[in-house]
């Protein structure tokens, strides 16, 4: 079993505004890091203004 | 139309969800909306065309970040809130035919880390006061996909079970000093009859108080209270550990046993609840191969459950098929 791998997250957000997250396991760490972009933290930002 | 109403009468809450008589119902193999979208194929809820493990929000949801205001008129007698909260679906594998069971522990230890990041993020939601992480499998629980998946509410409050269990394990925790699944884990032990499996980390057992004939409990053997407190050791154990018991399920009718299971951790609500203790629990709904156990009257009606059989009996056949797991 593979007991290092760091836990990777992307998150994407779905044509109806709904979120996805695709986990990855990379060799190495154990921590988790996230690889949401400025870009798509402004798109999640946007849908909630919208939706509010 | 989603909104939460409440039940004066057992002083909880019950979610309307009309939308969701329009969900996906049990579709053909080659329509699965929880596989990769295939190149040239269908677009399923997951674009890419191969993922390890991915979480997205329910198309379907009981409850949504941004709900719309009730359509009721709310009364002193019965109050009605919009439907806040958030409902996640889990896909552990893009392999259409697997089930967790069937899965690696490496994979299902993947698993145990993507539910410790959701209970970590989702926590961190002001209007999630739960985490609730559960799989519903097979059609005799009424799944309407089989694609392997479990699924994550965020409930805007603490539910019914849960609030007993608490209030439960605070008292045992004020009276005793000590804490109530430790202690059920310890004479568990003791009289070790309806012990399935044991490893350094957890405990699998059928309790002494099953409401299910092969109801099986997963305590963690260390004092804690979230998936978060677990230690990377324990979380390699957990996963192996429900290998363990999942393949024995299957190994006891010969089928891809159906059952639900529940994650029980301590609320999000930032109260202490350190008299808490993490644990698992599976209800699975057959008695035998081909007989459902039933919730009727006196289950549904008063809340009072009729096991068929002796919790005894069944650990000791569910036992029967325990084998060690590889990596």
């Amino acid at each position: 079993m593979t007991t290092c791998e760091e836990l990777v997250t992307r998150r994407v957000l779905l044509p109806d505004g709904r979120y996805l997250v695709y986990y990855t396991f990379e060799p190495d760490d154990t921590s988790v890091s996230s690889q949401t972009g400025p870009a798509e933290k402004e798109l999640e930002a946007e849908r909630r203004d919208e939706e509010n | 139309m989603s909104e939460l109403r409440w039940n004066p009468l057992l002083g909880e809450w019950v979610a309307t969800a009309t939308h969701r008589q329009d969900r996906t119902f049990l579709p053909p193999d080659d329509y699965c909306p929880l596989c990769p979208t295939k190149p040239g194929g269908f677009p399923t809820e997951v674009p890419e065309s191969s993922y390890d493990i991915a979480v997205f929000e329910n198309r379907f949801p009981s409850l949504r970040p941004f709900p719309d205001e009730p359509a009721v008129v709310s009364s002193d007698l019965c109050p009605v809130r919009p439907a806040q909260g958030i409902c996640e679906v889990v896909l552990y594998s893009p392999n259409h035919t697997s089930s967790l069971a069937k899965e690696s522990v490496e994979q299902i230890d993947k698993l145990v880390r993507v539910w410790t990041h959701r209970f970590q993020e989702l926590g961190e939601l002001e209007f999630v006061k739960f985490v609730f992480i559960f799989e519903n499998k097979g059609e005799a629980i009424g799944v309407t996909l089989h694609h392997p998946h479990g699924q994550i509410y965020g409930y805007p409050f603490i539910p019914p079970r849960l609030v007993t269990e608490l209030a439960r394990c605070a008292e045992h925790q004020e009276q005793s000093g000590r804490c109530l699944v430790c202690d059920i884990l310890v004479e568990e032990r003791q009289h070790s009859e309806r012990i399935v499996a044991e490893n350094d980390s957890f405990v699998a057992f059928i309790p002494f108080f099953a409401r299910w004939p092969y109801e099986t409990h997963i305590y963690s053997r260390r004092h804690f209270q979230a998936l978060t407190d677990m230690s990377r050791s324990e979380q390699r154990d957990l996963a192996s550990m429900l290998k363990t018991v999942l393949a024995a399920f299957d190994k006891l009718f010969g089928i891809s046993f159906p059952y639900m299971m529940v994650i029980h951790q301590r609320p999000v609500d930032g109260q202490n609840y350190d008299y808490y203790h993490f644990h698992i629990e599976f209800y699975p709904p057959l008695r035998t191969a081909k007989k459902l156990k039933y919730l009727a009257g006196s289950e549904t009606g008063a809340g009072m459950f009729i096991n068929d059989t002796l919790p005894e009996v069944k650990a000791a056949e569910l036992r029967a098929h325990i084998e060690p797991v590889s990596a």
